[in-house]
């Protein structure tokens, strides 16, 4: 009896703290539902001129599309096919997933090495590997430029794709650095004592367990190499090898031509909905990446 | 090595006049430097490098405090509030700034049309014109990053002992207060490292300006990585002088470092155990 009647009390206690509501918290729930409201106007009214005609656009930028279906089917066929969003789509889909099964399939021993086996130099290695997060693109666009010529790897999908793990690997080692540090050691010592080699720990006892890690490392790569433009821009020249981003930018060059802003628009959402649908599935994890290699 | 390669041979191209063709590069020594002093450009774009990475990150790191102390407080739809902030960093650039190009649009712009459709027409501006053009890339920039920030902070935050923040509130120290005495010297580290992302990141930010700008910056806009672009790659014509580009680029590297430098000079402190 007593038990029961200090649950309920308990749950009052806390439905009454939930509902409470501090009128201190108005003005910073405002301001924040202000902040989120512009944010969400602001794709709103992108997809939303991205389902009219061009005329609509120009005189009705406000207001609901006319036909949204009609219109719209349109302007994504346009973007897809005549500006060819679609071509600059798998590319870039190729292009990223080659890169980041890369990056990670070179970082995660290198990090490997890096959190557990102690060796001369191992801390410059690492400061190493920091430094390169540091360094501007701009100073080595030269060099790389000169560098990728004698490779032979320039405008070509195979070259975007070294260039991207290249470019990537420091910071996904450090990021998988720390995190290796973080996987307790035990079971390497046991695996040990039972007589694992080396190569046997890492493959077959530590990346089951650093599975998460991993993920979290292919899916942060993800969204920074979907993005990428600069290296892309400066190492891509003819049309059928260009990635979204790169691809959009000619889509606006060709503007002054057809003048076609509808399917501008459309071509916007394309390159914006592959990272909306990443992000809404899989944001906490892109989140907890970004704080993996900066925590302590 | 493609790093340090690459990053050593920058050094040496600098000293050089080169245009890509010619068979050998032409030593000039510190003759590229030299002209940066002369050049306009250089200097305003040093200025307008700055004025971004330091307006733009008093900005942001004002929005982080404010977004976090908000997030902290008891308000439904936290999750949501965070995903939403965070969104258009993932978002390519070019998108981003196509989007922003687009809004600044004084023709049939959102911004523009608002302004004269609600009585304030006497604010609207040439949103993209040459006196304009940084102030408005900097809002899009503030728009498009403080959700990193924010997220780097808060878990910062989530950190801290839930303990720490009852004493004072038992003590009865006001919000605010712990929010100074508790909250910012708790966080203080995560902060440093999060402003110290946010100078290396901004001096390098390049594609979201070059959307926002299309078809080109005027040239007393440019940045110093557009700058650093113009000169190597050509805007839209070729210009191809690559020994003067890539001398900007080690201007920016000397920028970063020194940024960095003074930013671990200026944070620290004392290291707090908790």
């Amino acid at each position: 009896m007593y038990e029961i009647a200090e649950k309920t009390s308990r749950r009052n206690r806390r439905k009454v703290a939930s509902t409470r509501w501090d009128r201190g918290n108005t003005p910073y729930f405002v301001l924040l539902c202000l902040w989120a409201a512009l944010t969400i106007a602001i794709f709103l009214w992108v997809i939303g001129n991205s389902l009219k005609s061009n005329q609509e656009i120009f005189g009705n930028s406000w207001g609901f599309p006319a036909d949204p279906f009609g219109t719209g089917v349109e302007n994504y066929l346009n973007a897809w096919n005549i500006s060819n969003m679609g071509g600059y789509f798998l590319n870039s889909l190729g292009v990223t997933a080659a890169a980041v099964i890369f990056t990670v399939g070179f970082s995660a021993p290198a990090a490997y090495a890096l959190s557990r086996i102690p060796f001369l130099g191992s801390r410059p290695v690492f400061y190493y590997f920091v430094a390169g997060m540091g360094l501007p693109f701009q100073l080595i666009l030269v060099p790389l430029y000169v560098l990728f010529v004698d490779l032979n790897l320039v405008d070509s999908v195979v070259g975007l794709v070294v260039a991207f793990t290249a470019v990537s690997i420091p910071f996904t080692v450090l990021l998988l650095t720390g995190f290796f540090r973080s996987l307790p050691t035990e079971l390497e010592e046991a695996a040990a004592i039972d007589g694992t080699s080396e190569f046997g720990i890492f493959f077959r006892i530590m990346m089951p367990v650093a599975t998460p890690g991993l993920f979290t490392a292919a899916i942060f790569n993800f969204v920074v190499i979907w993005q990428e433009y600069l290296l892309t821009a400066l190492l891509i020249t003819s049309d059928e090898n260009r990635t979204l981003p790169v691809g959009l930018m000619s889509m606006r060059q060709s503007l002054q031509y057809s003048s076609d802003w509808a399917a501008m628009f459309a071509g916007m959402v394309i390159v914006v909905v592959p990272s909306f649908i990443i992000f809404v599935a899989l944001s906490n994890r892109i989140m907890g990446g970004l704080t993996m290699g900066t925590g302590k | 090595m493609v790093f340090v390669y690459p990053a050593v041979q920058a050094l040496w191209i600098s000293l050089h006049e080169w245009n890509g063709f010619q068979e050998n590069m032409v030593y000039i020594g510190l003759g590229n430097y030299e002209r940066m002093l002369g050049d306009a450009t250089v200097w305003s774009s040093l200025q307008n490098t700055l004025l971004i990475t330091v307006v733009g990150g008093a900005a942001i790191f004002l929005l982080v405090f404010f977004f976090s102390a908000s997030l902290q407080r008891r308000i439904p739809g936290k999750k949501f509030f965070r995903a939403l902030l965070f969104f258009p960093v993932i978002l390519p650039g070019v998108g981003v700034g196509l989007i922003w190009q687009f809004i600044f649009n004084n023709n049939w712009g959102p911004l523009s049309l608002g302004l004269n459709a609600a009585g304030l027409g006497f604010l609207d501006r040439t949103w993209l014109s040459p006196e304009n053009i940084v102030s408005s890339l900097t809002v899009a920039i503030v728009w498009t990053y403080v959700g990193y920030y924010l997220i780097i902070v808060l878990a910062g935050i989530e950190k801290i002992p839930s303990t720490f923040f009852e004493a004072a509130r038992m003590d009865g120290a006001s919000e605010w207060r712990i929010f100074r005495s508790v909250t910012i010297p708790m966080v203080w580290d995560v902060l440093m490292v999060a402003i110290t992302l946010w100078v290396i990141s901004a001096l390098k930010i390049f594609d979201l300006i070059i959307a926002t700008t299309y078809p080109s910056p005027p040239r007393g806009s440019f940045t110093l990585t557009v700058f650093v672009w113009e000169r190597a790659v050509g805007m839209y014509t070729p210009v191809f002088q690559l020994g003067y580009a890539t001398a900007l680029g080690v201007v920016l590297l000397i920028l970063v470092i020194v940024g960095v430098a003074v930013i671990r000079a200026v944070s620290r402190r004392d290291v707090l155990e908790y």
